[in-house]
């Protein structure tokens, strides 16, 4: 039986499975996601907790005894068929930092593909991965993420 | 033949139709950069509202910089904010410079960012069908590095 959302959308495939952020060095890369329906516009990501989530982002020291907190954020690489980048969105997406009880979405955002025509093979993106980006000490709980085709 | 208050659709170079013109021709060097009028989204509940930016003429995006202590800084990239507004025009929810786009130099037609209005969230969940603008801001904190230059933004149906 297919994967679906709550909402009834079904997952088009898993990008995390019950990622657990106080185990898992980041960024989390996730394995290589073949994307042959990235040039409709369609795909979606959603990023869910899985149980109880919190995640946070590096600390920068910002006076003598302060620091400003960032908040995590995921990137997108994107592959051709052989597996080479072609290009990267290092920061594409911001996740709030915060606490998130079960079941609750983290962020959801599209898979930008317009931009490519203006990149050198940008029309041979095969493959993307997914890279969540926060602070392993500070961050608690499992995140499951999905791909979606709306 | 013209005929009288008839209007071509616009569309993006692709034949992409446009269903808002979000900012036509906004010169970005202003502090703070201003926010867009009310966006009328009849479609946001589809998922399938997506938003792009474009550079008209050449366009320089500053950074967002924190001073650290002792010296130096941290500069990350610029952002976009997104604020969801019922029938009457009040705020039901704002999602903070959840979009994030490169600092650099683009020139006149290239696209700086593109992003879906999202639906999933958790909070817009509970707001499902409550949701009737949005207002799109472009974050520039900085001051303290050039940015230059005229964007178009479009909502687009994908």
């Amino acid at each position: 039986m297919p994967n679906t959302l709550k909402d009834g959308t079904q997952v088009d495939q898993v990008i995390f499975n019950e990622l657990d952020l106080a185990e898992t060095n980041p960024p989390a890369v996730s394995e290589k996601i073949a994307v042959p329906a990235l040039y409709t516009g369609r795909l979606k990501v959603v990023m869910v907790a899985y149980d109880a989530v919190s995640i946070h982002g590096q600390e920068l020291q910002t006076g003598q005894s302060e620091t400003t907190e960032l908040d995590p954020y995921v990137g997108i690489e994107y592959l051709d068929k052989n597996g080479s980048t072609i290009t990267e969105k290092e920061s594409y997406a911001t996740i709030p930092k915060g606490n998130y009880t079960a079941g609750k979405y983290l962020c959801e955002f599209s898979i930008p593909q317009r931009f490519l025509k203006d990149i050198e093979n940008g029309n041979k993106v095969s493959h993307i991965k997914i890279k969540l980006n926060y602070v392993k000490a500070t961050s608690t709980g499992k995140v499951n993420a999905y791909l979606l085709w709306i | 033949m013209d005929i009288e208050g008839a209007e071509m659709a616009k569309a993006l170079y692709d034949g992409k139709h446009i269903e808002t013109v979000v900012f036509d021709g906004l010169d970005i060097s202003p502090f703070p950069t201003p926010e867009s009028e009310f966006i009328e989204v009849p479609h946001l509940y589809t998922g399938r509202l997506k938003f792009i930016l474009i550079a008209r003429t050449e366009v320089k995006i500053s950074g967002r910089d924190y001073a650290l202590y002792p010296s130096g800084k941290y500069i990350i990239w610029s952002s976009a904010t997104l604020t969801y507004f019922n029938k009457n025009k009040q705020s039901l929810i704002v999602l903070n410079c959840f979009n994030n786009y490169p600092i650099g130099t683009y020139p006149a037609g290239k696209i700086i960012t593109e992003f879906n209005l999202p639906i999933k969230y958790s909070e817009l969940r509970d707001l499902t069908n409550k949701a009737y603008y949005v207002k799109i801001k472009l974050i520039h904190r900085n001051t303290g590095y050039p940015r230059s230059g005229l964007v178009d933004g479009y909502i687009i149906y994908e």
